[in-house]
């Protein structure tokens, strides 16, 4: 609000915050500050406190009335919150009423306003968060905002700090009873803080990926809450049970016959240890989605990522999956027959995000295709070099992924067959060398789907993902389903599971032929090929110039 | 074609800022339509460059790629001769520019006050420089009075200042109007050419974009035509009016025809005259500049010529427009 001298101020509504501290945010965080002014009103306060406490009385009351009743003639003899003698029967005092167990139900009521905090906190973010960018861009008052000097950083950050300033405050008023029933249920404030912890990196995880998903055209907040609902049951589901481990899981590594190691991190060491490893890997998360939100914000026309950032994505992911797979657990070859199926789907749909990634838009390729010469001259300025086509088909912004995903799923296919040969000792006789014909098999039908996504994403067409929907359902879906129907099991008809069904033969390593193997390989690079092909000749036919197209008319 | 991008690209190093807005080769391709057509534009700092065309010629097109709203396909931007890169923050560029589009959206939630103050952090304008800034640019727009009030209360009028005010608020020095006065009543649009005068007059570089001509012909000394993508014209308003405007005089008197025709034959820049019917009066074709006419007026004065009017008249920039034969100029 304007100072009160020389002119007369407003009548002010966040007086009480103080002007001073709004405009030290505002001086830090000039979004953060604008959403707040949006947020705090009288009625908005009120009505985050008043619905906060009534939903905190009923939880309250809900759990009251699940207690035993104390009641003479009611009293229970089995009840979930009494005191048991160790027969599931309820203790009673000298005066012979039912001892209630506290300790239980003050957990049970903790766990439960805990999971509901989170629900709240991340649905009620993600829905305003998606509603008020969507409104920013369709307004229009966005553009305006990439034109200042401020950088996505602080604008996403301000929103995500403020948008939700009325949910984090219903939240906030819940933290003491949040407390107590915690400490009533015997556990610490420690957990308490480590929960939070979790639970607000939880948040911010989905608050990004709200906002990607905003940043990416959608209107519909409701649709990113529906999304965010059945991603954040399992969220909150490994976070209960990260918790729920018994302490006995926990230390004492040496006296273990299996030890849960990544690489050398010893993860069963210590709860805080596993739950750092958690913290640590959505961060990075969080750290590549604040990374595509950055590029957007510059550029609403960008990729997600660069090709030089999904190089390490790639490798990153690799990272992480080689932790777990290269343990020396005393056991037979069967064991990895799983570990080669996961490896094939975690690298297909590192393929398919790659290829949703690093796909420009089509008039970015049709640009890229007329005038890459051009503007590979014109990069002259920043880089002091002529940048090959070569090059800018690794590393340009707008260049076709082709030859970036090609070679990333050939670095992935080459530390793969590493891995399945530092792992020898564990296969038996020639199995090692059907696993590397089976992940090359693999592979070749990652180019293939890979050249079939780059199609249809090029196609000028409204429905595009439903396409690429449909057509993932029929390669990679039907025909198992089929086999299935004929009754033809993979043991007894490998060949036709290993030409037709993506990693089909992973789990018939011992039947699976080299004719079979070489076939599928064959056919399948052979149509990645032709794909590959058809895509470069369509991206020319884009890019011929207006003279050339009215000769060749 | 590459060798010669390269040389203008030495030449770019090192040219020094001579020019606010500096484009070369620029183009802007949607699908197959080629909006904008290697456009080479050159704004001198303190101009005030109109930009006339008919519509869908590329001139919005143009003005989001300068003001960094709109990556181009090819081509360069340089302001004040700093290069614009489309994939870089642009910090300092972007505190050059202030860009008004035609249609200007606003938070409706804030009130004037608070939106201006949004705009003068984001532009990281501290206080006390912020709060004077403030109440200088609401004072310019003269929406003082309204500083309190929310911005849905705001008449059109009243909004399209308040995003003027906003474009302004970090005080750049070249700003970019896309149709700033369309749909604004004869006093909004009067209002809002006083408050481009006063910003004209504080030797800010102005770029703007009318179908409005008459408010252009007042406030612009260059102009530059679009059609169909392509600068065709591209020259001060006084060179444009010399080359294309036809001007005439209007002479009324109550004797002495034969000796004005006699003085007119000798005097420079007339080319020719038309007497009216009562031979009373004469429509004098004259190409010489305002000096020239005063010295024609002097001259008939000094014969002793009993004239009683004597009136000069110019083809309008509406009028040169449709002459170079553009039919549609909204």
């Amino acid at each position: 609000m304007p100072p009160s001298s020389p002119h007369p101020s407003a009548p002010s509504t966040v007086e009480p915050i103080g002007d001073r501290l709004l405009n030290a945010i505002g001086n830090l965080n000039p979004q953060f500050l604008r959403e707040l002014k949006g947020q705090l009103k009288p009625r908005n306060l009120s009505l985050a406190l008043g619905l906060s406490l009534l939903a905190q009385g009923l939880l309250y009351f809900m759990f009251q009335a699940g207690l035993p009743p104390t009641d003479q003639p009611f009293q229970p003899t089995h009840h979930t919150y009494c005191l048991t003698d160790g027969h599931y029967n309820c203790l009673f005092d000298a005066d012979g009423v039912v001892k209630v167990d506290w300790n239980y139900w003050g957990t049970n009521f903790s766990h439960t306003l805990g999971a509901g905090l989170i629900t709240i906190l991340v649905l009620g973010g993600v829905y305003q968060l998606i509603a008020n960018y969507a409104k920013e861009r369709q307004t229009g008052t966005l553009d305006f905002l990439r034109l200042t000097p401020q950088s996505g950083d602080r604008i996403f950050l301000g929103k995500i700090l403020g948008v939700p300033a009325m949910v984090y405050l219903a939240v906030f008023a819940a933290l003491p009873l949040h407390a107590y029933m915690t400490l009533m249920g015997g556990s610490s404030l420690l957990n308490l803080g480590l929960f939070y912890v979790s639970a607000i990196e939880i948040a911010v995880l989905f608050f990004c990926a709200a906002m990607l998903i905003a940043c990416l055209g959608t209107n519909q907040a409701w649709l990113g809450v529906l999304v965010s609902s059945a991603m954040l049951y399992p969220a909150v589901a490994v976070l209960y049970v990260l918790f729920a481990i018994p302490e006995e899981f926990f230390g004492d590594l040496a006296n273990r016959s299996t030890i849960f190691l990544w690489w050398i991190v010893p993860l069963s060491q210590s709860r805080l240890a596993l739950m750092s490893f958690c913290w640590v890997w959505t961060g990075i998360g969080i750290y590549w989605i604040w990374q595509a939100l950055g590029r957007l914000f510059r550029n609403s026309k960008a990729t997600l990522l660069s090709k030089t950032q999904t190089y390490w994505l790639t490798a990153e992911l690799t990272v992480f999956w080689l932790g777990f797979a290269m343990q020396p657990f005393s056991v037979g070859w069967s064991d990895w027959e799983p570990m080669l199926y996961f490896m094939s789907v975690f690298y297909l749909t590192i393929t398919i995000a790659l290829n949703l990634i690093l796909m420009p838009p089509r008039q970015s390729v049709q640009d890229w295709a007329r005038y890459h010469h051009v503007n590979a001259a014109e990069g002259l300025s920043e880089s002091e070099t002529r940048r090959s086509i070569w090059l800018d088909l690794l590393i340009g912004e707008k260049s076709p992924p082709t030859l970036a995903i090609a070679v990333q799923l050939l670095a992935t296919c080459l530390v793969c067959i590493a891995w399945v040969i530092a792992m020898h000792g564990y296969w038996a006789g020639n199995l090692g060398w059907t696993a590397i014909g089976i992940l090359l098999v693999s592979f070749a039908s990652m180019l293939m789907l890979s050249g079939l996504l780059q199609h249809i994403l090029h196609w000028k067409l409204k429905q595009r993902h439903a396409l690429i929907l449909a057509c993932f359902f029929a390669l990679l879906v039907i025909p198992p389903i089929l086999l299935g129907v004929a009754d033809l099991s993979v043991k007894a008809a490998t060949d036709l599971w290993t030409l037709f069904v993506f990693a089909g033969s992973t789990f018939a390593i011992e039947q699976v032929t080299l004719t079979a193997l070489l076939g599928a390989f064959t056919w399948q690079l052979a149509t990645a090929g032709l794909l590959t092909y058809r895509f470069k000749r369509s991206i020319e036919v884009l890019g011929r110039s207006e003279v050339r197209r009215l000769i060749e008319r | 074609m590459l060798e010669l991008t390269d040389s203008s690209l030495l030449t770019a190093a090192v040219s020094p800022p001579e020019f606010a807005i500096e484009t070369r080769g620029l183009t802007k391709q949607f699908d197959h339509h080629v909006a904008v057509n290697s456009i080479d534009l050159k704004i001198s700092p303190g101009e005030v460059y109109g930009l006339i065309g008919p519509n869908g010629a590329g001139k919005t097109t143009l003005i989001r790629m300068l003001a960094a709203a709109e990556e181009p396909t090819t081509g360069e931007i340089y302001i004040h001769g700093e290069r614009l890169l489309r994939d870089r923050q642009n910090a300092t560029i972007k505190r050059y520019l202030g860009y008004l589009p035609d249609d200007y959206p606003l938070y409706e939630d804030l009130t004037v006050w608070d939106y201006l103050d949004y705009y003068a952090r984001l532009y990281e304008l501290r206080d006390p420089k912020r709060t004077q800034r403030l109440y200088e640019v609401l004072d310019l727009v003269q929406l003082t009075y309204k500083r309190n009030s929310p911005i849905t209360e705001l008449s059109r009028g009243m909004k399209q200042r308040l995003g003027l005010a906003r474009t302004i608020v970090h005080e750049p020095i070249l700003l970019l109007l896309d149709e700033p006065v369309s749909g604004l009543d004869p006093i909004a649009r009067r209002q809002f050419r006083e408050v481009i005068q006063t910003l004209q007059e504080a030797g800010m570089t102005i770029l703007i974009s009318s179908h409005v001509l008459s408010d252009l012909a007042e406030l612009c000394t260059s102009i530059g035509i679009v059609e169909l993508g392509c600068l065709v014209e591209s020259t001060s308003l006084e060179s444009l009016y010399r080359r294309l405007s036809h001007q005439q005089i209007l002479i009324k008197f109550s004797d002495g025809l034969e000796r004005l025709t006699d003085l007119l034959s000798r005097t420079p820049y007339v080319e020719g005259w038309t007497p009216s019917s009562d031979r009373r009066s004469l429509t004098v074709d004259f190409s010489g500049r305002v000096e020239d006419c005063t010295a024609l007026l002097r001259s008939i004065i000094l014969a002793d010529i009993p004239i009683s009017e004597f009136h000069r008249t110019q083809e309008s920039l509406e009028d040169i427009f449709l002459k170079l034969g553009h039919q549609q100029v909204s």
